[in-house]
């Protein structure tokens, strides 16, 4: 299989835009006409979605060894749509018949087998893993138990599943609101795994957002929420010698972190020394620091961990000003640490470049693919914050 | 309107002069096709292209009823494969996609395109 040759004709692909996407879902319904009801009533948003997604993963195929458990992941996570093996078959044929199509001539019997190789891998991949979860639930069905204002614009809800629901810190999750049905949105526990069993994620307004609205202001106590099967691999501590760490969290991206941060709060103690933890909390406005009271009461409790927040468009704020990543990237805790970054794509990308520029390795500097599988993920991250 | 009082999807897209057109165009790209154009030599295509508009306008409700022969019956001894029945489906895709036809009509039109699969093809080879 030609990695690179893959690569090369998706970005061609890529490039060509919406029509790619139009043509594939056309192609999709128009061959396997019992697939879109899987599908939300209005496509607007979701046409760049799966797409976009199965691009990079199969653009990803010379490290499927390195994106394989994201991948089963997603597999056990697509059983809520009542994705089966025959669904795959479908998605791959008007995969192939896309690319066979925007690539004309490129398209050559070697470039179509490869291309077919390399989808039947995540496939086979996605449909063993929801195969082996067969006991498990697709979905949760889970009550608000908790509706919270923070913030102009941020919200905390409070879930409480009514199945045990097990996931790692720093894991995120499908939820689906009963105000936006088939528009799934990623959102992270912000909390570790509790007694009660309760999560809380941070929603945040997005101007434009599909769903977002109706998360901060509509969700109230009562409704009853679904939620899909947890993926990430990124943001969650390997077992091993636990290393210092550098938290770097825009808006929102902090719910995934804060949850990281509780668990290594309950475990500290109970084996030997925790390991240094820096955050760094970067929002737009002052206000936007939604968090400060737990955080700063934590920092003053605890002497293995340290919180910086870190406001950009406000030059009169007191504290720390600019932008987060940059910020995290020019303190001197920033050498030898182990790098979680968590925002938006724009944050991501800044405090990414920003930490590479600064000495830390690629490898130290860890953050979710998932967000960019779902292009209103970061709904419940920072809307701006560069 | 139909009969039950709701838009039909020959309405939303536009009634016979669109479904001509949509037809056509269907054709033009069918035949420009090197792979598709032997199965249409020495065919008709002024009489295909009415039995087409007549059978499209019945699919999405319109008020035309196909007259043609049985689709089995026409698609016989053509030898048509599973390939080129899926390049004649890309080719649907495109016109359609290029008419601005919305996903659930194309998802309906998809409904009865892949009934169809089983009459037309006839040959493994």
């Amino acid at each position: 299989m030609d990695a690179a040759e893959l690569k090369r004709t998706w970005a061609l692909a890529e490039s060509l835009g919406d029509e790619v996407p139009l043509y594939f879902y056309s192609h999709l319904f128009l061959s396997h006409p019992d697939t879109r009801d899987m599908f939300p009533v209005s496509m607007a948003t979701q046409r760049d979605r799966l797409v976009g997604a199965l691009g990079r993963i199969v653009s990803h195929v010379d490290r499927v060894d390195e994106v394989s458990e994201f991948i089963a992941q997603l597999g056990r996570d697509h059983r809520r749509f009542g994705a089966v093996a025959a669904h795959y078959d479908a998605v791959g044929a008007s995969l192939l018949a896309t690319l066979a199509h925007f690539l004309g001539d490129e398209w050559t019997p070697q470039l179509a087998t490869d291309w077919a190789s390399a989808y039947g891998l995540i496939a086979k991949v996605m449909v063993v893993a929801a195969d082996e979860a067969e006991g498990e639930p697709a979905v949760w069905d889970a009550e608000v138990v908790e509706a919270e204002r923070l913030t102009l614009d941020v919200s905390k809800l409070r879930f409480r599943p009514n199945r045990p629901y097990e996931y790692r810190p720093g894991q995120s999750m499908a939820v689906e609101i009963p105000q936006r049905p088939r528009l799934w949105r990623y959102l992270s526990p912000a909390n570790a795994p509790r007694e009660d069993g309760t999560i809380d994620v941070h929603v945040q307004y997005i101007a434009g957002g599909q769903v977002s609205g109706a998360l901060v202001r509509r969700v109230t106590e009562g409704d009853q929420v679904r939620l899909g099967a947890p993926v990430g691999t990124e943001l969650v501590l390997n077992g091993g010698p636990p290393r210092d760490l550098l938290l770097v969290a825009g808006g929102t991206g902090l719910a995934p972190l804060r949850a990281v941060l509780e668990r290594i709060d309950q475990e500290a103690g109970s084996d030997g020394a925790p390991p240094e933890v820096h955050l760094f909390h970067g929002v737009r406005l002052p206000w936007g620091l939604y968090d400060h009271g737990y955080l700063s009461s934590l920092a003053e409790a605890r002497s293995w961990f340290t919180y910086t927040p870190v406001v950009s468009d406000d030059s009169t704020y007191p504290g720390r000003t600019g932008l987060v990543g940059q910020v995290a990237a020019a303190h001197p805790d920033r050498p030898g640490r182990l790098a979680m970054v968590c925002g938006s794509p724009a944050m991501v990308a800044g405090a990414r470049a920003a930490l590479a520029r600064a000495g830390t390795p690629t490898e130290d500097i860890r953050f979710e693919q998932y967000g960019n599988l779902d292009e209103d993920s970061h709904e419940h991250n920072s809307p701006s914050e560069p | 309107m139909s009969a039950t009082g709701e838009t039909t999807d020959y309405e939303r897209i536009g009634g016979a002069p669109a479904v001509s057109a949509v037809v056509n165009r269907f054709y033009e790209a069918v035949l420009a096709d090197p792979a598709l154009a032997p199965y249409f030599t020495g065919v008709e295509m002024s009489g295909l292209r009415r039995h087409q508009v007549l059978l499209i306008s019945q699919v999405l409700g319109g008020p035309a009823e196909y007259d043609g022969r049985e689709l089995a019956d026409a698609h016989a001894g053509h030898n048509i494969t599973d390939e080129a029945f899926d390049k004649v489906v890309a080719h649907l895709v495109t016109t359609l996609k290029d008419a601005g036809v919305d996903d659930d009509i194309i998802g309906r039109v998809g409904q009865v395109v892949v009934g169809l699969r089983a009459d037309i093809v006839t040959s493994t080879a």
